[in-house]
């Protein structure tokens, strides 16, 4: 599978820019699609899901035109949109059941099999007679990924998928990804949790302001931030100061004040231990380099 | 291109959708709940409701269908709206919109959805419906109206609803927009604007005339196609164009071209559906327009005689096949050139040959047929000729003297708007009376030929029908016979008018009584009646012979026919009455079409009879026989439906449709009496409406209208200032004042004839000519010479001048008493009056009075009560100048008194004196007197009495201070009819009085022959009128005002009969007057709780000679003021 995408801009009414020359190209595999929030990350998902339309550009899948082949693209595609919410007077089945209808599975029984199946593996199996509304938060996202699945698609598009998940469910829905990953199919996950994009994705793109900032393997935007990334100990009062000057990962306190894990090409003043960089790190120092403030108290909270 | 299995799928889940939302479960089971309540109110055995509403069998789901499309049309916008409201709102359609299908697919799946789930609603109203039907009420079961109704109403406007919302939703993105604009656009249908333009913007059927009758299905099935059809198509137009706005891209741009241009085809076709019914409507206004110029192009001409007519008609379903075998003769003294007949404008003429079989030459225009013999008939001489023709029958030649507006008109009952016919052709039924023309007459006919005069003659007829179904009946004039290959022949015992024929699947019961056969035909299933009347098989000859005898016996005539059949006919056949002639299209001679199971009948509702026939014993705790109630149901039924002599004034129907009300006293007036006249040909409808009179029911104004004008008064408004003659011809007047002036001038005319005969015995006289006169034509010369011969009379030019006078008399009466008097060793009730012409115009009056009513089991309740004749009538003539003292001695105690000042300046024109309340004093001084003594009339006050009186009706009232009327009000006045607002007395509404001072009549108002005030609703004390007087000389005056009494507002408050407890005096305030005098001004208050009706002192002035004024304010703690009339007496 192989997904092309070449000057695909997206302009609004205004004359804003959602996308800006976007050029990508994903293939078989999880490709993670990292931006702050209102980077251009769901727009971009609505295109390839045809639920948009571009402004110019061209996306090609397999070889086939978005625009033009709208109906052949559509029985590919699987997508979970960023706030996804249920009809509320329909069973956990029987969203899934409508859902495999819509996706051609028009065989009654195959149906039922499938829809049984993937309620299985969403850990929905027991409550599948429980009105969607009546699901816990954790539970109508697994329903979500369950319809997504349905039509054994060869394009899952996931927006902002761990959002509002607890830990738990977000492990097990990254476990998930994982297992989905290993078929050959694309599986495309938009993001602004760096977490979600770690573990399992083969490629990225780090989307901001509608613009691609980087687009290679998560490796290689690790292997940027080596020796950008430091430990300093300090007191309570050098905190605030260390704080204002660089961006501040974590910062656990200690028998000896505060042990903050800082990026920055280097830090003056303080003593400061290098460290090995995660993705996190990466994502952060490249924003960083290229000049984006990035708000690391909001980041924090969602990790 | 479609995606049958995505379209299944989405319309299965938007239907579990709107199943399981609460909001469309709340509509479904308010919904159900007051259907089922309205199907039991309506339809049960056992409920007060009138026998109209669910008397057919197709009632009880007309009426559901009909509310719940109206109902379900406002959800259903609601819904759509809603629905498509949440495909912008929900993430969930998001990943359905990401689904491969087109479109096209998502909106045809979701409106079928939609439309599934309301057709799960219908299927459970009318379920609901049907079993109430079947076991709850009377009316005859079929299947199909269940069936046809929803997918004719209901089905086109929930497509229409939908498809319009969904356009409008998908443009517009604002649910509540697009819900205001969709309930306007209902609420105008609903009041306004569904009945413009033949119903064409009627999207509910609410005005659309549909009927599904149980004998032939619609009758008027095209233009209920094409209506309902346009919007069924007009809906899937909108819907269809609705996808290229949808916001979700296409994914087949070639599937939404073709829904886009099918859209745009729908609307087009849906339009010009439309279009093309309007015009239809339009074309036949024109059609009738143009048959009555045409027919007024014919000279007047005397047509020839037609002697003997024998019809031959083959019956092919939809069309007829007919020969006319005709003997005519020349009666007039020039010889014809050239011969009118007249034929229905659909029958075409195949052939006519004369009896030596030769070919005679015609012109045809439309219906008229002009013979152009080779030779000119000559005077007396007699002509044979055979008319083949064949065809159907044109609808729209019938009644062309009815106005458009009438004609137009669609009859409504409640709910049910029903399509009018009055000729059927097809292969279900036959229906063809003369009205349309359906066998060639002589000269125009009645109605072609209105307003001038037409002569009309009788026929010896023979009928032959070909081509009845075996197990049809037919009926037609005279003895009939069957053959063995159903050919069926009818042979009338006397020449006719004209001859009818129909034939049906009717079942029949007979019986002869006093050799006369009467019969009652009905469809299959259509004898509810007989569940009433099980008790009566051995005493219904009897109760025949007595209606028959009594009605001979009022009318003065014999029964002429001997047959008497009651034919049921289907709801949509119709005739109109004609003010300018008794006869009814649907009575012929021998024969009385009763409308469907008697839906329009006044006394077919035996259930409600039944009802209240139980609850009055229950009441009187009095058990009657079955067989006496079952012969009051029975008696009310033929006095009500077939003599006439009986109204039912609780029957809402009876005041607005008088053509529903069926009599066969024309059987015994214009059937078989004829006068011709070339003049004026309205003698031949005098005598009629004079004879007609001698049965009528009296009218009387319903009771919750008080005051203002009845029939009657604004028929002599307009005879006062118009002659009958150019008054009848003027059709900007309503046809109630029309025909009532027409009825009053008749009867009076001769009454006048009866007043002049001395021996009392002018009336037996005219029967035993008329009787001896039958089924031939009389000349006017004839007439007048028989009248002259009765006495000092020259008819004719009493006649003449009849039609043209416009001068009237007046009446005052006074003095009446009431009490009980010792006549020998009897107590007898006395009653006295006084009545005096003052004006130079001779006149005549009757004096009528009704007994009490006998109290116990068989009365008749008092909302079935109708207007029967009076106990005791007397005619008086009143010569111009005179007054007359009169006695009655009574055996019984009046109940009410009634003078009826027939043609008169007098408002009201029917003064009453009610007894009911007043138990009558004995008065043994007095002495018992019967008589009357007549001596020239006295002014009661002479000129120069100090007296001076200032009524509303004189120059010296004026309205100071008024204010402007409610606009809204006013309108919804007019648009619901509360009022006759142009009238010149208007009725007194006192549960809605006017913010305008208004006049109104009653005759507790002061006035001599007009008694009247003006009324309006209080208020602060701004709304003034005044009396101004012109005072000769100064002085001392005692100033009075008249009050009309505690019966003229509020009649209700007081109908509590004796011994039902004290009677409940509501408070009726006090009046403010502004008296100017000498001084200046005062204010002064009549206390209206204690005031006298009649004049009360309201103080002594001193008073200048010259104008003087008196005000009153509209002030008061009441609702209503009424000014009338104030008197200043010099001291």
């Amino acid at each position: 599978m192989q997904i092309s995408i070449r000057g695909l801009n997206k302009q609004y009414p205004g004359g804003k820019f959602a996308l800006k020359d976007i050029n990508l190209d994903i293939s078989s595999g999880m490709f993670g699609l990292l931006g702050p929030n209102g980077a251009g990350k769901t727009t971009l998902m609505s295109i390839l899901v045809t639920l948009l339309k571009p402004t110019s550009g061209d996306v090609t899948v397999n070889g086939l035109d978005l625009q033009k082949n709208r109906k052949q693209i559509r029985r590919m595609i699987g997508y979970l949109p960023q706030e996804f919410s249920v009809f509320s007077k329909l069973a956990s089945w029987e969203f899934l059941d409508y859902a495999a209808r819509m996706s051609g599975v028009t065989n009654r029984g195959k149906r039922r099999e499938k829809v049984d199946q993937l309620l299985e593996e969403v850990g929905l199996f027991d409550v599948r007679d429980r009105w969607a509304s009546r699901l816990s938060g954790g539970m109508k996202r697994r329903l979500g990924i369950a319809q997504t699945l349905i039509g054994d698609p060869h394009i899952i598009i996931v927006d902002e998928p761990t959002v509002g998940l607890d830990p738990e469910e977000r492990l097990r829905f990254r476990n998930l990804m994982a297992e989905l990953s290993r078929k050959d199919i694309i599986i495309i996950l938009s993001t602004h949790i760096v977490g979600d994009i770690s573990s399992t994705c083969t490629d990225m793109a780090l989307l901001n302001h509608g613009v691609i900032r980087f687009n290679d393997s998560p490796e290689s935007l690790v292997a940027n931030a080596v020796g950008k990334v430091w430990r300093v100990v300090v007191s309570m009062a050098e905190m605030d100061i260390i704080k204002e000057k660089y961006p501040v990962i974590s910062a656990i306190p200690g028998e000896s004040g505060f042990e903050l894990r800082v990026v920055a090409e280097q830090v003056e003043g303080n003593h400061a231990e290098p460290l090995e960089p995660n993705l996190e790190d990466a994502y952060i120092y490249y924003m960083q380099s290229l000049g984006f403030d990035m708000n690391l108290e909001a980041a924090e909270s969602e990790w | 291109m479609i995606n049958l299995s995505a379209i299944k799928t989405i319309a299965l889940y938007e239907a579990k959708l709107l199943w399981r939302s609460w909001s469309f479960r709340i509509f479904s089971i308010i919904g159900l709940t007051v259907f089922i309540s309205t199907t039991i109110g309506i339809g049960a055995k056992f409920s007060f409701s009138p026998y109209y509403l669910s008397a057919l069998s197709s009632s009880l789901p007309l009426a559901n269908v009909k509310m719940l499309n109206l109902y379900q049309g406002i959800i259903a916008v609601f819904m759509a709206t809603e629905f498509f409201k949440r495909d912008r709102k929900h993430d969930s359609n998001q990943v359905i919109f990401t689904r491969s299908y087109s479109n096209t697919d998502y909106l045809l799946g979701k409106f079928i959805g939609i439309l599934f789930v309301f057709a799960v609603l219908n299927i459970l109203v009318l379920a609901a419906t049907l079993i109430l039907h079947v076991s709850l009420s009377n009316s005859p079961l079929a299947v199909m109206p269940y069936l046809i109704y929803p997918i004719v109403i209901g089905f086109p406007t929930l497509v229409f609803m939908i498809g319009v919302s969904v356009f409008l939703i998908t443009l517009i993105r604002n649910q509540a927009v697009v819900f205001i604009i969709m309930l306007a656009y209902s609420l105008l249908v609903m009041i306004y604007i569904g009945r413009f333009l033949f119903t064409v913007f009627d999207v509910y059927a609410l005005y659309q005339p549909i009927l599904y009758s149980d004998i032939y299905g619609f009758i008027n099935l095209p233009d209920v196609l094409l209506l309902r059809g346009a919007y069924l198509l007009a809906g899937l137009g909108f819907l269809f164009i609705t996808v290229i706005f949808s916001r979700r891209l296409s994914q087949s741009g070639a599937a939404s071209t073709i829904m886009v241009a099918t859209g745009a085809c729908c609307i087009a076709i849906a339009g010009i559906a439309a279009t093309g019914y309007v015009k239809e409507q339009f074309d036949i206004r024109d059609q009738r327009t143009e048959w009555r110029s045409l027919s007024q192009t014919v000279p007047q001409l005397h047509p020839v005689k037609i002697i003997t007519h024998d019809i031959s008609v083959d019956w092919h379903g939809q069309t007829l096949s007919s020969k006319s075998t005709i003997t005519a003769v020349n009666e007039n003294a020039q010889p014809k050139d050239s011969i009118l007949l007249t034929l229905n404008p659909g029958l075409e003429i195949a052939s006519i040959v004369s009896d030596n079989g030769r070919e005679i030459p015609y012109s045809r225009n439309e219906f008229l047929l002009w013979l152009k013999p080779t030779q000119p008939l000559v005077p007396n001489e007699m002509m044979t000729l055979t008319i083949s023709y064949q065809g159907h029958i044109n609808d729209n030649y019938c009644f062309l003297d009815i106005e458009n507006s009438r004609f137009e008109d669609v009859l409504t009952a409640w709910l049910y708007r029903i399509p009018k016919r009055y000729a059927v052709v097809r292969p279900e039924f036959l229906h063809l009376t003369p009205e349309c023309g359906w066998y060639p007459i002589a000269g125009l006919s009645n109605g072609t030929a209105f307003p001038r005069p037409n002569i009309n003659h009788f026929t010896q007829f023979s009928l032959t029908v070909n081509g009845v179904p075996k197990n049809f009946e037919t009926f037609s004039q005279g003895s009939r016979e069957t053959t063995a290959d159903n050919t069926v022949t009818f042979t009338p015992d006397t020449p006719l008018k004209g001859i009818s024929l129909t034939s049906g699947p009717y079942q029949c019961d007979s019986i002869t009584v006093d050799s006369i056969d009467y019969t009652v035909a009905h469809f299959p299933g259509h004898d509810y009646y007989r569940e009433y009347m099980n008790q009566l098989s051995d005493t219904i000859p009897n109760l025949i012979r007595e209606l028959r005898n009594g009605y001979e016996v009022q009318l003065g005539l014999d029964y002429p026919f001997k047959r008497l059949t009651l034919v049921e006919s289907p709801a949509e056949v119709y005739a109109y009455k004609r003010f300018w002639t008794t006869a009814m299209d649907i009575v012929q001679p021998e024969l009385l079409f009763i409308t469907e199971l008697g839906v329009f009948g006044s006394g077919t509702d035996f259930k409600l009879m039944k009802r209240s026939s139980t609850r009055m014993q229950e009441h009187s705790n009095q058990a009657t026989g079955e067989v006496e109630t079952q012969t009051w149901y029975f008696t009310n039924f033929v006095k009500m439906d077939v003599l006439g002599t009986l109204n039912n004034r609780w029957d809402p129907r009876s005041e607005e449709d008088i053509e529903l009300r069926t009599s066969i006293a024309c059987s015994f007036t214009d059937f078989v009496t004829q006068i011709n006249s070339d003049d004026w040909a309205i003698i031949n409808f005098a005598l009629q409406s004079a004879i007609q009179k001698r049965i009528d029911p009296i009218q009387e104004q319903p009771f919750w209208m008080a005051g203002g004008l009845d029939d009657k008064e604004r028929a002599n408004l307009a005879l006062h200032d118009a002659p009958l003659q150019s008054l009848i011809a003027d059709t900007s007047l309503d046809i109630d004042t029309r025909q009532t002036a027409l009825n009053s001038k008749s009867n009076y005319l001769f009454l006048f004839l009866d007043a002049k005969r001395e021996s009392g015995d002018f009336n037996e006289q005219l029967n035993t000519y008329l009787n001896r006169h039958r089924f031939t034509s009389i000349s006017e010369d004839e007439f007048s010479a028989f009248i002259d011969g009765l006495g000092d009379i020259d008819f004719k030019s009493l006649a003449a001048e009849w039609g043209k006078k416009t001068d009237m008399p007046g009446y005052v009466v006074d003095a009446v008493e009431a009490y009980k008097v010792l006549d020998g060793d009897r107590t007898k009730s006395q009653m006295r009056l006084s009545i005096s012409n003052p004006t130079s115009i001779d006149g005549l009056v009757t004096v009528n009075i009704r007994y009490q009513q006998q109290r116990g089991a068989g009365r008749v309740p008092w909302f079935m009560r109708g207007q029967e004749k009076y106990d005791f009538t007397r005619l008086l003539y009143m010569p111009a100048k005179t007054s007359r003292h009169m006695g009655l001695l009574l055996d019984q105690q009046p109940a009410e008194m009634t003078i009826e000042t027939l043609i008169s300046l007098n408002i009201p024109g029917d003064l009453a004196f009610d007894f009911r309340r007043v138990e009558l004093e004995l008065e043994e001084k007095r002495r018992p007197f019967e008589g009357d003594s007549v001596f020239a009339y006295q002014d009661e006050q002479p000129p120069d009495s100090g007296e001076y009186l200032v009524d509303n009706e004189d120059a010296g009232f004026s309205i100071i201070n008024t204010f402007e009327e409610n606009y809204l009000r006013r309108k919804f006045t007019e648009w619901f009819d509360l009022n006759r607002m142009e009238d010149k007395y208007v009725s007194i509404r006192w549960w809605d009085p006017p913010s305008i001072w208004m006049p109104t009549s009653n005759k507790d108002f002061y006035g001599k022959f007009v008694r009247s005030a003006y009324f309006k609703e209080t208020k602060d004390g701004d709304g003034k009128v005044a009396w101004e007087v012109d005072l000769e000389e100064t002085g001392n005056y005692d100033v009075y005002y008249h009050y009309e009494g505690e019966d003229v507002v509020m009649p209700m408050f007081r109908r509590r009969g004796p011994g039902s407890g004290p009677p409940q005096k509501p408070d009726r305030g006090e009046l403010h007057f502004v008296i100017y005098h000498e001084d200046g001004v005062e204010n002064v208050t009549l206390d209206l709780n204690t005031a006298e009706a009649g004049w009360n002192y309201l103080g002594t002035y001193r008073l200048v000679d010259g104008v003087n004024r008196v005000e009153l304010t509209d002030k008061n703690e009441t609702d209503i003021i009424i000014a009338d009339a104030v008197k200043w007496v010099k001291r």
